[in-house]
């Protein structure tokens, strides 16, 4: 091998090089705009969870609000309070009333809702009105007061199940 | 076994990891020096060894919180300057540019200069990737295994690539330089 061939040997011999002036100067300088960095992508971070958590709080607060507990004391079956009658059927619509005054009350049903929950509920409304369609009809063709007085009855229980079912829902069922 | 960097007390790594602005500067005044010497033996460029140096550096105070310790700093800190080279070799923009011979730096020299010097300089005309393999292999004491996983390639690449760089070495010393390698290298082709 030539003699120069064998400096490959003395790769670890070269000098060590000392770090040109200034670079130091420029780390540090570096240091601090990652920290200015590092600063605002933390701002940036904790403004954005602010905005998720203002909008995550109505959101939860729909998804999980408790029902207003006194709904639960205002709901109650007709046939326990209204006196059984053949022919008066005034009492079955002051309950149909009332139930219609409870359903008002009740807070409005969450964004999103089960599907067996809410298909119930128009399966409910649907039968309401189609006795309410034959109160009507009964009321116009001035029908037997027995057979008013079991639609009226069929209104209340129709009602009554609806009452219940919008107030589960408010539960988050 | 990795070529040792100038040992850093205990103590100042310690003061280092805690903020310690001054420790930080001691630990540049220690290992400076090493790293630059590294980013310029293996990218043959001034230039790019300042930015290798400062991008070194900037992330070892960014994270010295997070050197456990189980190993010496030095050859931490050398690892991530060796990361940041390989960086600059993979990119295209260094396998493009023929070689840059910067002005040795004539203070350090003295003795052999004449030698050093034919060596810096042949060491700056071998291939990037060779290079930068024979600098690993040869001084800083990494097995072709570790340089393979450094670049993300074989053993037999790195013996390969160490084999040329010989090979090119040799040819530069000895004056029988019978082509200019650099214009036969091809990105494209990962040649050099």
């Amino acid at each position: 091998m030539h003699a120069r061939a064998q400096d490959l040997l003395k790769l670890r011999e070269l000098p060590e090089l000392a770090p040109p002036p200034g670079v130091w100067e420029r780390v540090l300088e570096g240091v601090g705009a990652r920290a200015v960095a590092r600063r605002l992508r933390r701002r940036v971070a904790l403004a954005a969870s602010v905005v998720v958590a203002m909008a995550a709080v109505p959101l939860a607060y729909v998804l999980t609000r408790p029902a207003a507990p006194p709904t639960v004391t205002l709901i109650r079956l007709a046939p326990d309070r209204v006196p059984w009658d053949e022919t008066s059927y005034a009492p079955l619509m002051v309950e149909s009333a009332r139930l219609e005054r409870v359903l008002a009350e009740m807070p409005a049903p969450p964004p999103l809702v089960v599907g067996t929950t809410s298909g119930t509920i128009v399966g409910l409304e649907d039968r309401i009105a189609y006795v309410d369609a034959q109160l009507s009809y009964a009321a116009a063709r001035h029908l037997a007061p027995r057979y008013r007085r079991a639609l009226w009855g069929e209104r209340v229980e129709l009602m009554n199940a609806l009452v219940q079912v919008r107030f589960a829902q408010t539960q988050g069922f | 076994m990795p070529n040792p960097s100038p040992p850093v007390p205990a103590e100042i790594v310690d003061r280092a990891r805690s903020g310690d602005r001054a420790a930080h500067a001691e630990i540049y005044a220690a290992l400076g020096g090493p790293v630059f010497t590294l980013a310029r033996r293996m990218l043959a460029s001034k230039s790019l060894a300042e930015d290798v140096l400062q991008e070194t550096f900037v992330e070892v105070i960014c994270n010295i919180e997070r050197f456990r310790g189980d190993a010496d700093i030095g050859t931490w800190i050398k690892r991530i300057a060796i990361n940041k080279c390989l960086m600059h070799v993979r990119s295209s923009w260094v396998s493009r540019r023929g070689p840059e011979i910067d002005e040795p730096a004539a203070e350090h020299r003295s003795g052999h200069v004449d030698d050093q010097m034919a060596l810096e300089r042949a060491l700056e005309r071998v291939p990037d990737v060779a290079r930068a393999v024979v600098w690993l292999h040869d001084v800083e004491g990494f097995t072709h295994a570790e340089i393979g996983r450094l670049m993300g390639r074989t053993t037999s690449f790195s013996k390969s690539q160490l084999a040329r760089a010989h090979g090119r070495l040799r040819e530069l010393l000895e004056g029988t330089e019978s082509q200019n390698e650099t214009s036969l290298c091809t990105p494209e082709l990962k040649t050099c």
